[in-house]
């Protein structure tokens, strides 16, 4: 049911699909002291995409973005949990739907950067709690060096 | 079908009783936590407490009232209609932790909770064990079964909890139930914050 990938065609994701999955996001467990402690932002622009992906290894044709409201400025480790669990609805969903996912919980410094910048995002007021790297999976090519011996 | 199952997820926190998820349930749920944890190991360990296990573990985690204290500000967000069901909910949970066949703790190295910053090892940590909590809850769900994460005000129930299991290196990520829902919570208002770029 979780279909993990690092690598992805370089296909768009159906506008129906990408639906679906921006509903799944919805649905993360979160403390009912409050609102719903997150703005999931979703990169699908060519153009954004690639700014984006420039920092990171994993390359996909749709990013998710998990930001979460930090507490009085400083991380709050439960919202930080949220977005957690709203990636793991994302790779699940995904999955159902043919595509793959890759979440990514502590990117590099660069992309957060350039996540914050182009999400238009305030880094006082948010974390980037987690990032969703959605797809079709291409096939992965895993090198796998071991001896083989024949005999007689 | 799966969307379903997602939006139907809801924190329970009562449950039929003498109900026992069946092995295969339990094994699918595991599958689920060894596939986020293959991608993502960290020291991790998951109890899987039930019968007379549970019945001694309860009054542990009960003590000082310190689930008590949580659900009471939980309860100060719901509106004033629900609150009086919330808190007779509130006063059964507290006899036996809702009466769930099966309670799961998830534990993991954490940092010290009176710190506000905390080292990127041990947010990394959370983050997984949440991933694994909420692997668990879904596929939970897809098995028909429920589940109902609760939380501690007290370190040193945690320390007792701990010391009851037997574990010195790490600390509890996560508490959650399983078992057969016997509630039909009120369904969730969600507001859509998602942005396309």
């Amino acid at each position: 049911m979780l279909n993990f990938s690092e690598k992805f065609l370089d296909v768009p994701v159906e506008d129906g699909k990408l639906k679906i999955l921006e509903e799944s996001t919805l649905y993360a467990p979160y403390p009912l002291k409050s609102p719903q402690p997150w703005q999931v932002v979703v990169v699908k622009s060519p153009e954004r995409v690639r700014e984006l992906v420039k920092f990171h290894r994993i390359k996909s044709p749709v990013i998710f973005l998990f930001f979460v409201n930090r507490d009085f400025e400083t991380v709050c480790l439960t919202n930080l949990a949220s977005g957690c669990a709203q990636a793991v609805n994302l790779a699940v969903q995904a999955s159902a739907l043919n595509l793959a996912c890759f979440i990514d919980i502590d990117p590099p410094k660069d992309f957060v950067d350039k996540a914050f910048e182009i999400a238009k995002i305030s880094k006082t007021e948010y974390d980037l709690s987690a990032v969703g790297f959605v797809g079709y999976p291409a096939k992965e090519e895993r090198e796998v060096f071991f001896e083989v011996e024949r005999r007689g | 079908m799966v969307l379903d199952f997602i939006k139907q997820r809801r924190t329970i926190r009562k449950y039929k009783r003498g109900l026992i998820p069946s092995e295969e349930a339990l094994e699918e749920i595991l599958s689920a936590v060894r596939l986020i944890y293959a991608q993502y190991p960290i020291p991790f360990k998951l109890y899987i407490v039930s019968g007379r296990t549970r019945l001694e573990l309860v009054p542990i985690m009960r003590q000082h009232y310190s689930i008590f204290i949580d659900l009471a500000i939980i309860g100060k967000a719901v509106s004033e209609e629900v609150r009086p069901i919330f808190e007779k909910l509130m006063v059964e949970f507290m006899k036996d932790l809702g009466g769930a066949p099966i309670t799961l703790i998830g534990l993991t190295k954490l940092y010290d909770w009176k710190e506000e910053k905390w080292p990127d090892w041990a947010i990394r940590n959370w983050k997984v064990s949440w991933m694994i909590a909420q692997a668990i809850m879904l596929y939970a769900k897809k098995n028909g079964l429920d589940t109902g994460s609760f939380t501690f005000a007290s370190a040193s129930i945690e320390e007792k909890i701990l010391e009851f299991l037997g574990e010195r290196d790490l600390n509890i990520a996560f508490v959650l139930n399983l078992g057969y829902g016997d509630e039909n919570p009120i369904p969730k208002d969600v507001e859509w914050k998602v942005v396309e770029i």
